[in-house]
C-alpha cells in the first residue's frame, strides 16, 4: 500500500517538470499570439487624447510605433476633416487638433507575421519563413467619438475595417443594448469577430456579426469603451501573406453622474 | 467613570470619522456646477467653463480644480454652430479668468465649442454648450 502510494508520488514528481514545461511553452505561445493580436484605441491621458497600442490592461509603447502610424485624422459633426497630427509627450502619443473633433481615426500597419510549425511569430513573411503554417499582414485602425454625433459615421477615409453605431445616438447608460454594424471597405461584412470590451475582457468569446453585417452588443462600462473588430481579409502580397488581418476598435466614453 | 469612557471613545471616534470625510468631499469636487457671471456652466474633468452670451459679446470664464486660472497665460476660441453655420472666435485674455469677444453675438439653439489651450501651448481641453 506504502509503496503503490510512493510509487504513485514518483510518478507525479515525474510528471510534474514535463507539465511545467508545457505550461510554461504553452504561455509562451500564448503571449506570443496575444502580441499578435494587439490593436490601437483611444483613451484619455492626463485630459488629452492619445493613440495607445496594446491588449487588455497592457497599454503598451506607443511611441516606438509612430513610425508604423499611416494616417490620423479628425472630422468635425458634418464629417468634414479638422488638420491633426500626433504628437510625442513623454511616453504617450497625443491627439492634437486645431478645433474640437467629433470623430478622430487612426490607422497603423503592424508588418507581416508569419507562424511557424513550433507556434512562434515572427515578423518576416512567408517568403523568409518557408515552413510557415500562416503568415499575415496586419493592419490596426481605431475610431473615437469625442462628440456627440449628429448623424451616424459614414465609412472614413482610411478605416479599411470600421465598426460603426447604427444610431447616431448612443446609450447613456452601461448594460443598455447597442447594434453595431462592421464594414469592410465601406460595406457591411459578415463574420467579422466583435468582441465587446477590448480592455476588460480580452479573452471573452467574440461574437460573429450577421449577414448584413450588424452585431448588437450591451454597453459593458460607464466610463471608456473599446469595441474590437477582427476580420481576415485577402492577401494583397500573396507571396508575402496567405491573408490580411484587420483589427479595429470603437472607443467612447459614457459620461459619469455629477459629483 | 465607565460611562465616561464611553462617552470619550464615542466622541474621539465621531470626530475621526468627520475629520476623515470632510476632506474627501472637498477632494471630489473638482469645481462649481453654479454659473457666478449668468451664464451656462460644463465641467470637464476638473475644469469649470462658463460661457456667458451677452447682447454686446460673448465671455468665458474658467476654472482648475476650484481655483481661477489666468486667462493671460492661456488661450481659448469658439467654435459656433447656428443653423449649419459654423464660425469661429478667437477669445481675448480680459481680467483674471475671464476671455472675452466684445461684438459677438451667439442665438438662441446655437451649440458652441469652447477650445482651451493650456500654458504648454500644445494641450487642449473643450467644452460643449447649447445655447437657450
Amino acid at each position: 500500500m506504502n509503496r503503490s502510494i510512493s510509487c504513485t508520488r514518483v510518478t507525479h514528481k515525474s510528471i510534474i517538470p514535463h507539465c511545467l514545461a508545457a505550461l510554461a511553452a504553452a504561455a509562451c505561445l500564448l503571449a506570443m499570439s496575444a502580441a499578435h493580436a494587439h490593436g490601437i484605441w483611444f483613451a484619455q491621458r492626463a485630459t488629452q487624447l492619445a493613440l495607445l497600442y496594446g491588449i487588455g490592461a497592457d497599454d503598451l509603447d506607443s511611441v516606438k510605433r509612430l513610425p508604423l502610424v499611416e494616417s490620423i485624422a479628425g472630422y468635425d459633426a458634418d464629417w468634414k476633416p479638422i488638420p491633426t497630427k500626433l504628437r510625442v509627450a513623454g511616453p504617450l502619443l497625443l491627439v492634437d487638433s486645431e478645433s474640437q473633433p467629433t470623430v478622430v481615426t487612426a490607422v497603423l500597419f503592424n508588418g507581416i507575421w508569419s507562424k511557424t510549425p513550433e507556434g512562434e511569430w515572427l515578423k518576416k513573411g512567408r517568403d523568409e519563413v518557408p515552413n510557415a503554417t500562416t503568415s499575415e499582414k496586419n493592419y490596426k485602425y481605431a475610431v473615437r467619438i469625442v462628440g456627440p454625433l449628429s448623424a451616424p459615421i459614414p465609412p472614413l477615409p482610411g478605416q479599411t475595417l470600421q465598426i460603426v453605431p447604427v444610431e447616431a445616438k448612443l446609450p447613456e447608460l452601461m448594460g443598455k443594448p447597442l447594434k453595431l454594424r462592421v464594414l469592410f471597405h465601406g460595406q457591411p461584412v459578415a463574420g467579422a469577430r466583435v468582441m465587446w470590451d477590448w480592455l476588460n475582457d480580452p479573452d471573452g468569446k467574440p461574437v460573429k456579426t450577421a449577414a448584413n453585417g450588424t452585431v448588437t452588443i450591451k454597453v459593458r462600462n460607464q466610463g471608456l469603451n473599446v469595441i474590437t473588430a477582427i476580420y481576415d481579409g485577402p492577401s494583397d502580397e500573396p507571396t508575402k501573406a496567405t491573408k490580411m488581418e484587420h483589427l479595429a476598435t470603437l472607443s467612447f466614453v459614457l459620461p459619469h453622474a455629477p459629483e | 467613570m465607565r460611562k465616561h469612557l464611553m462617552q470619550t471613545v464615542l466622541l474621539s471616534f465621531v470626530t475621526l470619522v468627520l475629520l476623515g470625510v470632510l476632506p474627501l468631499n472637498v477632494a471630489q469636487a473638482h469645481g462649481g456646477t453654479q454659473p457666478e457671471h449668468g451664464g451656462v456652466v460644463q465641467l470637464v474633468g476638473d475644469m469649470t467653463f462658463e460661457l456667458v452670451a451677452r447682447p454686446d459679446g460673448v465671455e468665458l470664464y474658467v476654472e482648475d480644480d476650484g481655483e481661477e486660472v489666468n486667462s493671460a497665460d492661456l488661450a481659448a476660441k469658439l467654435t459656433i454652430v447656428n443653423a449649419g453655420a459654423k464660425s469661429e472666435v478667437v477669445l481675448a485674455p480680459a481680467a483674471g479668468n475671464k476671455f472675452e469677444a466684445k461684438g459677438v453675438k451667439i442665438a438662441s439653439g446655437a451649440k458652441v465649442t469652447a477650445l482651451l489651450t493650456l500654458k504648454d501651448k500644445q494641450s487642449k481641453i473643450a467644452a460643449n454648450f447649447t445655447i437657450k
